[in-house]
């Protein structure tokens, strides 16, 4: 007791968390050694699968079932957390540890309201009355900037919105004034406004209350945002750690390099000079799209026009509920429209139907976001890609040498000839997508999200093998997404949209520099770490 | 909330109508059988003929199929053939018997399975989850004239404690009640308690019982505040899928024990061709498995308050999400 | 072949193909492996291990009609086998392709086959049993019809559940906006994916399918009498067993655990289903 003062709050030591047999590699925490001092937010960052969520989830003395903490130690206030009883880490739990997690809703209890969600941590961790806990449980939700908390206590999880649960939950967090709060992936399943709330509600909590913030992320913007210092985590081993300016502004791990030369920048591309001749390749008149969901109409898409000259690309960035998706799914039919047409190559698809909209919708594919559910897990790579080809109508001899090419020419190995989408990687995948849907020689390529599921490092190599095909082969292409700093990269337009409109439309430069709509002013200052520019680091990447 | 009782209500009405006209068309569309039915085989052709004439049976089929449900509505469900009564005081007196038995088996059935659901899910993979898991397995698997045949052997043949038969001839007796309701017992649980089982694993390893763990919770605690409630909805709807199920299932153990219950009753009907009182009994028991259908729907929502009325209830899909 | 691969190493899967093999094999091989004629007396009713009048051994003993339990055991496993896969069959195909084409188009399609499929689960299964085989009488073909009217919309509810979900993939998405047929989508991509639930299905109901015929058997609306059936044969026995438990254990342990290696069979691969799509 006597070293307390000198030593952090937090002091992990040679953590090794092994994994069970049969898993990739050994270990999910490999020799994880860091202090974390009081009111400190450290941010631990990682690709999927670098045992970031394990560390997390290990210090809360919870290893996911399977995995045992192998040697090392986790000293929270000089009591080592990995040798420490069941009653004694429920003591902790709550109290002086807090955990906030990745679903604010599926955090949260469906069948309980919300204030007794948080009520229920003074029931185990204090002696309170019950009228002194539903004061402190009102004054908690005031807290974390909820507008009428009294109301809010008495809600259920499903009437509030994503990010009020997560208010809730990080009340719920802090009832007891813990010394630690885990934050893992706080904000990943919040939309870009909503996180740029959450992230400053959690750095002004951490500046009144001073408790330590260890925060888990696989996003350099949102570590530029909220980091004192910053860890990186690379398949469980820590290969960097320091202060947020030294690891952000000069990496010296190859693979923090890596990383960070892989976040896309704000900046807009040079846009390519305009060809005079250039015929509009798609054309999307008055398209619109209503839902009637328990008896209510809801506007998905409200008169969406634009037009898009080949070769060029489109950005749609918009929040989730904006529509984006629905305009994508509408467009290539596979919703039908309530009004509108879309032309590809001045070809009215809304004017098909049967047979010549078969071959008519071939002009234009999709590239999808999931790339797990995107293929179907009982057929090979071959035969989905030769399937694609035939019903592109090449005879079967000719599909199969096109399949060949096709994975020969988004970069993967023939041998991948006959394998099943399950033995492939996320990034794999997406390729496999892409060749899938220039099987059938698109005129536009719509891509919903295509990259969103994936890590930092593979989401650029997937950028550049589209822009790389594209070039190729002059394809046009509509880009679907909620990162303003992908589609920063990748288009010649954007398109902004909300609750199914579209709000702005213009040169990209134009709307990332000088944009007239207040909701575009927003979503532009909404993304994590702006004020952050990464070095160029283009010359160390492999 | 209004409005999905009464669109579930008409649906409900439509599908009573539409099972009546499929009753009616089985059993009465062959006029010849329905007259051979009622006078018996030794009744000559014109005796047929002329019983046919006199009861309207030569009117067209939708007319005859009308005026029998008129009839059917204002309570007039013709005489049984084989018992010499109305219908209408028949079944209600077998209904009761069954009642009984379905009651004292859903109440000694429900709790049992929910506590071996619940002991079974809340920890999945450990020696009593396999152990209970296997239990339910192998006594769904029994049918239920095996498993008279099976628990009769053991206690009425061996230990001497049971009567082997349950007609009640000379009045209402406990001790003959133990056989068929233990048969139903053994026969039931298992479903439930795999059902409760199946939904007590998914809420254990849920986000909001780790967020319960993670705020100081003990294992006891989680289970009883957290997990319980939300692992409930499930099977307390499917014990009112229950209800359709001991109907149909106490036929054969009611036959067994020669029980005058509601499926004996049924029974003898089918096997004397008694064609009235099998409608009657049919319809009896489309309603009470409609109804049931309906209450358990209702029962969801109530429990769920995540459910829009408006969305149509797929059970299997509201638990999966 | 994953699928396969899987079971063989459950044990309690392979304990239900086990009892599923021999069970096949027995019912194939009734005619060399029955002892006896299933039909003709040949002693009066016997206790289990007498002796024949012609010095054979009567291992299961005799029935009341002096025929050989054991060989009507053998040869009821093929009665039994025959009309429960034939029954399950024909629920099958009205089940999977009302449920395709209901789960895939969806709309006034779905909604009319959802009506006639919950129009017929309203009623309670041995109701709709007592009420067809009342109506057509008892044969065969008959409980193959009454088993697919009860079971099929079951069958259907399920086909149905995964169509609407697979409609909703991005690898239908994908093929649809490849200009592939309807007929393309739901054979290519949707089926594929329902195999293993379906296959679950299959075994679970094989396995009820055979306690039906027996219950039909056992409430004497079955197969008509001489034919050697599990059902009929505890019907037949069921006044006796109190003096005579043999008439009625034998073929009672043979049908539960026929039943209970289908549930086996069934359950490993609900979770087999369950494994793949969840990764």
């Amino acid at each position: 007791m006597k070293g307390e003062a000198l030593s952090p709050l937090l002091r992990v030591r040679d953590l090794s968390v092994a994994l069970p047999q049969g898993a990739d590699r050994r270990f999910a925490v490999e020799g994880a050694s860091f202090d974390l001092a009081g009111g400190e937010i450290l941010c631990v960052v990682g690709e999927s699968g670098s045992g970031k969520s394990v560390l997390s989830s290990t210090i809360m003395g919870a290893a996911p079932a399977g995995l045992r903490v192998l040697s090392g130690s986790i000293l929270f206030r000089g009591n080592d957390i990995v040798r420490m009883g069941e009653a004694k880490l429920r003591r902790l739990r709550g109290n002086q540890i807090a955990m906030v997690f990745q679903e604010p809703m599926a955090a949260l209890n469906p069948a309980v309201k919300v204030g007794e969600q948080i009520e229920e941590v003074f029931t185990l961790h204090s002696r309170l009355v019950p009228r002194e806990r539903r004061q402190r449980v009102r004054a908690l939700l005031a807290d974390t900037r909820l507008a009428d908390p009294d109301r809010i206590a008495k809600s259920y999880p499903h009437q509030l919105s994503g990010g009020q649960c997560q208010r809730v939950v990080i009340a719920m967090a802090l009832a007891m004034q813990p010394a630690l709060l885990i934050a893992d992936e706080p904000t990943s399943a919040l939309d870009v406004t909503t996180q740029a709330q959450v992230l400053k509600l959690m750095r002004e909590l951490r500046d009144e209350h001073g408790h330590a913030v260890l925060f888990i992320t696989h996003d350099f913007g949102v570590v530029a945002e909220v980091a004192d210092r910053v860890a990186v985590m690379q398949a469980g081993r820590i290969v960097e750690i320091g202060d947020k300016r030294a690891v952000l502004d000069a990496p010296r791990h190859p693979y923090t390099q890596k990383l960070i030369a892989a976040v896309p920048r704000a900046e807009p591309r040079p846009s390519s000079a305009l060809r005079p001749d250039a015929e509009p390749s798609l054309e999307i008149v008055h398209l619109a799209k209503t839902y009637r969901v328990g008896g209510q109409k809801v506007t998905a898409l409200k008169d969406a026009s634009f037009a898009l000259d080949k070769g060029r690309t489109l950005g749609i960035v918009g929040e989730s509920g904006s529509g984006k998706s629905t305009l994508a799914r509408v467009a290539i039919r596979l919703t039908a429209a309530d009004r509108g047409s879309v032309r590809v190559a001045a070809v009215d698809l809304a004017k098909l139907g049967g047979k010549a909209l078969a071959r008519a919708r071939r002009k234009m594919q999709m590239i999808f976001q999931d790339p797990y559910g995107s293929l179907n897990p009982r057929h090979s790579i071959g035969s989905i890609l030769t399937r694609a080809g035939k019903l592109g109508g090449k005879p079967g001899s000719a599909a199969r040498e096109s399949a060949i090419e096709l994975l020969h020419l988004v970069g993967l190995k023939p041998e991948a000839f006959a394998r099943k989408p399950h033995e492939f990687s996320g990034g794999q995948r997406q390729r496999i997508g892409i060749a899938r849907a220039l099987a059938m020689n698109p005129e536009v390529v719509f891509a919903d999200e295509c990259v969103s599921a994936l890590d930092v490092s593979v989401q650029k190599q997937v950028l550049r093998l589209i822009a790389d095909l594209q070039a190729r082969l002059d394809l046009t292409l509509v880009f679907i997404t909620h990162d303003l700093r992908v589609a920063a990269q990748v288009s010649d337009f954007i398109a902004v949209m909300r609750q199914g409109e579209i709000v702005e439309f213009g040169a990209a430069e134009e709307v990332l520099k000088r944009p007239h709509h207040p909701y575009t002013r927003e979503l532009i200052a909404a993304a994590p770490g702006r004020d952050w520019t990464p070095p160029a680091l283009e010359t160390l990447e492999t | 909330m209004l409005h999905f009782i009464a669109r579930r209500f008409l649906v409900l009405l439509a599908t009573m109508l539409a099972v009546s006209f499929v009753v009616f068309a089985a059993l009465e569309l062959n006029i010849e059988d329905v007259a051979t039915h009622v006078l018996g085989q030794f009744a000559t052709a014109d005796q047929r003929h002329l019983w046919l004439a006199e009861n309207g049976y030569y009117d067209p089929f939708l007319y005859r199929y009308l005026r029998w449900l008129m009839h059917f509505l204002i309570g007039d469900w013709g005489r049984s053939i084989h018992f010499k009564e109305e219908v209408t005081t028949l079944i209600p007196y077998y209904l009761k018997n069954t009642a009984m038995l379905a009651g004292i088996s859903l109440a000694v059935m429900t709790p049992l399975a929910l506590l071996l659901g619940v002991l079974a899910g809340m920890r999945e993979g450990s020696a009593l989850d396999r152990m209970i898991s296997f239990f339910a397995i192998a006594t769904t698997s029994i049918p239920q004239f095996a498993s008279a045949v099976f628990l009769s052997g053991i206690f009425v043949f061996w230990l001497h404690l049971l009567p082997g038969a349950s007609p009640m001839t000379s009045g209402f007796a406990w001790r003959e009640l133990v056989m068929p309701v233990l048969v139903l017992v053994l026969a039931g649980t298992g479903y439930l308690t795999r059902m409760t089982r199946a939904s007590m694993v998914e809420v254990m390893s849920s986000a909001y019982v780790r967020t319960a763990r993670m705020k100081g919770n003990s294992f006891a605690r989680v289970v009883l505040r957290h997990a319980l409630r939300n692992a409930m909805v499930t099977p307390v709807t499917v014990v009112m899928l229950y209800i359709p199920w001991l109907l149909a299932n106490v036929v054969v153990v009611e036959v067994f024990f020669a029980y005058r219950g509601f499926g004996t009753l049924l029974y003898t009907a089918s096997l004397q061709h008694d064609v009235f009182l099998i409608e009657g009994c049919t319809m009896v028991a489309v309603v009470a498995v409609v109804s049931t259908q309906l209450f358990s729907d209702l029962a969801y929502v109530w429990l769920n308050p995540r459910v829009t009325f408006d969305a149509p209830s797929e059970k299997t899909a509201g638990a999966a999400a | 072949m994953k699928t396969f691969g899987a079971l063989l190493r459950s044990p309690s899967a392979l304990f239900g193909l086990a009892v599923g093999a021999v069970a096949l094999m027995t019912a194939l091989f009734a005619p060399l492996l029955a002892p006896h004629d299933p039909l003709q007396t040949i002693t009066p009713l016997a206790l289990p291990g007498s002796v024949a009048p012609d010095g054979s051994h009567l291992w299961l003993g005799a029935d009341f009609l002096g025929r050989d339990i054991l060989s009507r055991l053998i040869w009821g496993t093929r009665t039994v086998l025959l009309w429960s896969s034939l029954s399950t069959a024909a629920s099958f195909s009205v089940g999977v392709s009302m449920g395709l084409l209901a789960g895939y188009y969806g709309g006034k399609l779905d909604t009319a086959l959802s009506f006639i499929a919950n129009t017929l689960l309203a009623f309670p299964v041995t109701v709709l049993y007592i009420i067809i085989i009342t109506s057509f009488g008892a044969s065969g073909a008959n409980i193959v019809i009454a088993v697919t009217f009860a079971s099929a919309p079951g069958v259907f509810r399920i086909m149905r559940a995964i169509a609407l979900d697979m409609r909703n993939r991005d690898f239908v998405a994908a093929a649809i906006t490849q200009g592939e047929s309807a007929l393309a989508v739901m054979g290519r991509e949707i089926l594929p994916n329902a195999v293993t639930p379906l296959l679950a299905d299959l075994c679970l109901r094989l396995g009820y399918t055979a306690i039906t015929v027996g219950v039909l058997g056992f409430l004497g609306l079955g197969l008509p009498p001489p034919t050697p059936d599990w059902g009929g044969m505890v019907a037949e026995g069921k006044n006796m067993a109190i003096a005579f438990p043999h008439l009625v254990i034998f073929p009672c342990i043979a049908i539960s655990l026929l039943m209970l290696a289908m549930s086996l069979l069934s359950d490993a691969l609900q979770q087999i289903a369950k494994g793949s799509s969840r990764a």
